[in-house]
């Protein structure tokens, strides 16, 4: 895939990936968090605390890899394809429990 | 067109990071000065008596002696006197709409025993300041004596998550993020030292610019496990604001206060009646709590002063994490019938005193006088890193021409010794601004930010060579005059505090010989051989011989 794309010039390519970490980081740390939140079978603030003091070590990986992914792109696909994902599940989680609780 | 963008990219992406580091060093500084907070807050408050000493007895914690220095000699006055003195006070004062009356005895930090009280909210939602007033033995009577008002060591050290100037959130955010970035510079800063341990052992002194990477490295490398500590933990602080979709996704919008409330639980208070009762006597009390913990109290507060439902609370003092897992963290009782309550244990889960332990850490809740030099000591190698760092940055810029990037040299120059000598303004002004005057606590800050900005009029007006040499030995005036302006001005100073054995007091004003003491040696030494082992100094030297 990566070979098909343009060449990025250097100082795109760096405010690419900058972004990357900030906004694709950011949803990562949210959504792989909260999923785990989601999973533990502890009461909801227990896990609540748990996500949140896990989500700065997924942002700071976040931005480790998009500086470390071989193109921009990557660095992009790399956050932003787990976080729609774990994202997904989130929803369908929070959907089911609203629903039971109806 | 295209190149011009580039460059002006170039531009900022340059003084963002400079920004950045300008930055990450006023938190740095700010934040190591808090942690002596209650220390600069005595110092600040001129007026309270010189401190009490205060003998425990191991066995019996209620035998706790204390001796207050008066005109006569020394007096000796038991705990029980000192908590009557101080609720007899209160009463006497009549504060009966104050939300709570507080009772302080003294500890090794602040020194006095004192009583506060929170005013109620005004018609207009505005909640004042707590008042405070300091019980003093100087005359061989007791006295009550309220201090000038002072922003203190508490508006100093919430400068470093606040930026006094910018509304809270903003400096939320933008101290959120470049803790955040600072956390990103270490963990990749480690990856890059592979060889950290031997860098660590490779010091090239005066030799090049490769001097200021080696001392980068030394204080990073001295201090990474409390730097680490300190910048996750402060992350944690914001974590509720900058994670708040992972609050609202299980607690629902505006679920951060039941999220909190079911995270740490708290006993909540009956509310107040409105009936008033009298109060049953607080010393038998306050023995029977501290027979049944075996410690010391030091802290007693009284919620709805005059109530039927007013509560006493004995705050015991947090040591050890255990705390959060249960012990209990404070003794309550109905005050008017003196019966005890429940609710005084933090019955906290795994992660919520995970969390809690973090916050402590960082603001040296656990730490005794010397592990709190420990933390002012990593922290002043923090401060350090930072500034090295930067300088490293730069010289490797200028090692082909000296006069290039004068402009980030000038801001770095007003910045790292700038601040210093900024923080020395905030004392001197803590001093000569006249102590009745209402608007002095805010002065006191404007000084501090005043005298700094000078400082970046001075590095843009002197010529290049001069700039660092003039505000190192700016900033050394600055500090000495610390002590004499404190000498010439109040009766707390050094041959009074060090007669009298008031460590923290003389600690302050030695502290601040010894900060002048190196600022004076840079000046001298340090810079000079700095600027030489530049290359600059020895190649000029060479064209003229």
């Amino acid at each position: 895939m990566p070979a098909r794309l343009p060449h990025t010039p250097l100082p795109l390519d760096i405010i690419s990936r900058c972004l990357a970490a900030l906004a694709g980081g950011y949803a990562l740390s949210i959504a792989l968090p909260l999923l785990l939140a989601l999973l533990l079978a502890v009461d909801r603030a227990q896990t609540t605390l748990v996500a949140l003091l896990f989500s700065f070590t997924v942002y700071t990986a976040a931005f480790l890899w998009t500086f470390c992914a071989r193109t921009h792109w990557r660095a992009w696909i790399g956050l932003l394809l787990p976080a729609l994902g774990c994202g997904a599940i989130d929803a369908l989680i929070l959907s089911l429990r609203a629903g039971g609780q109806v | 067109m295209k190149t011009r963008f580039r460059a002006a990219m170039a531009q900022l992406h340059r003084w963002a990071g400079i920004l950045f580091s300008a930055m990450m060093f006023f938190i740095f500084l700010t934040g190591t000065v808090g942690y002596f907070h209650y220390e600069i807050d005595r110092w600040m408050e001129p007026e309270r008596p010189l401190a009490m000493d205060r003998q425990a007895s191991a066995s019996d914690p209620t035998q706790t002696i204390f001796s207050a220095p008066s005109a006569g000699g020394r007096i000796t006055v038991t705990q029980a006197e000192l908590v009557e003195l101080g609720f007899r006070r209160l009463h006497a004062l009549a504060i009966q709409d104050a939300i709570w009356w507080g009772v302080i005895l003294p500890t090794g930090r602040n020194g006095n025993t004192w009583i506060e009280w929170q005013p109620p909210r005004r018609p207009d939602g505005h909640r004042p300041e707590r008042r405070a007033e300091y019980l003093s033995f100087a005359d061989g009577e007791p006295q009550w004596i309220r201090p000038r008002h002072t922003g203190g060591g508490e508006a100093l050290y919430r400068l470093h998550w606040k930026l006094h100037y910018l509304p809270e959130t903003a400096a939320y955010w933008i101290v959120g993020l470049c803790t955040l970035l600072m956390l990103v510079g270490l963990v990749s800063g480690v990856i890059i030292h592979r060889k950290i341990f031997r860098d660590f052992f490779t010091l090239r002194l005066f030799r090049s610019s490769r001097s200021w990477l080696d001392l980068h490295n030394i204080t990073s490398v001295m201090s990474l496990p409390f730097q680490l500590m300190i910048v996750y933990s402060g992350l944690i602080f914001f974590a509720v604001t900058f994670m708040t979709p992972i609050v609202t996704a299980q607690y629902g919008e505006d679920g951060a206060r039941t999220f909190y409330r079911e995270a740490f639980p708290e006993a909540e208070a009956e509310p107040k009646t409105g009936t008033p009762a009298h109060m049953v006597p607080v010393v038998p009390l306050l023995h029977a709590a501290q027979a049944e913990t075996k410690t010391s109290i030091g802290q007693l507060y009284l919620l709805y002063p005059g109530d039927k439902n007013a509560r006493l609370s004995f705050y015991l003092p947090e040591t050890t994490p255990g705390h959060y897992r249960g012990k209990p963290h404070k003794i309550l009782y109905r005050a008017s019938t003196g019966e005890r309550l429940e609710g005084g244990n933090q019955l906290y889960g795994g992660a919520a005193s995970v969390e809690k332990t973090l916050i402590a850490l960082h603001e040296g809740l656990f730490a005794d006088w010397r592990l709190r030099w420990l933390y002012i000591f990593s922290g002043l190698l923090g401060v350090g890193m930072i500034g090295t760092g930067a300088i490293y940055w730069l010289r490797k810029r200028q090692a082909r021409d000296r006069q290039s990037f004068a402009a980030v040299e000038r801001f770095y120059a007003a910045v790292l010794v700038g601040l210093p000598i900024g923080i020395a303004a905030y004392f001197c002004a803590n001093r000569l601004i006249p102590a009745h005057w209402s608007e002095r606590a805010d002065w006191e800050m404007h000084c501090l930010f005043l005298a700094w900005m000078l400082t970046f009029a001075y590095t843009w007006l002197r010529p290049l060579e001069r700039i660092w040499r003039g505000l190192l030995l700016l900033a050394a005036t600055a500090w000495s005059l610390v002590p004499l302006v404190n000498a010439v001005t109040s009766n707390r100073h050094l041959g009074i505090s060090l007669a009298n054995g008031d460590r923290v007091l003389a600690g302050f004003d030695l502290s601040a010989i010894a900060v002048a003491i190196a600022f004076g040696l840079l000046a001298i030494y340090g810079y000079r051989r700095a600027y030489r082992s530049n290359g600059i100094g020895s190649r000029a030297v060479a064209a003229e011989g």
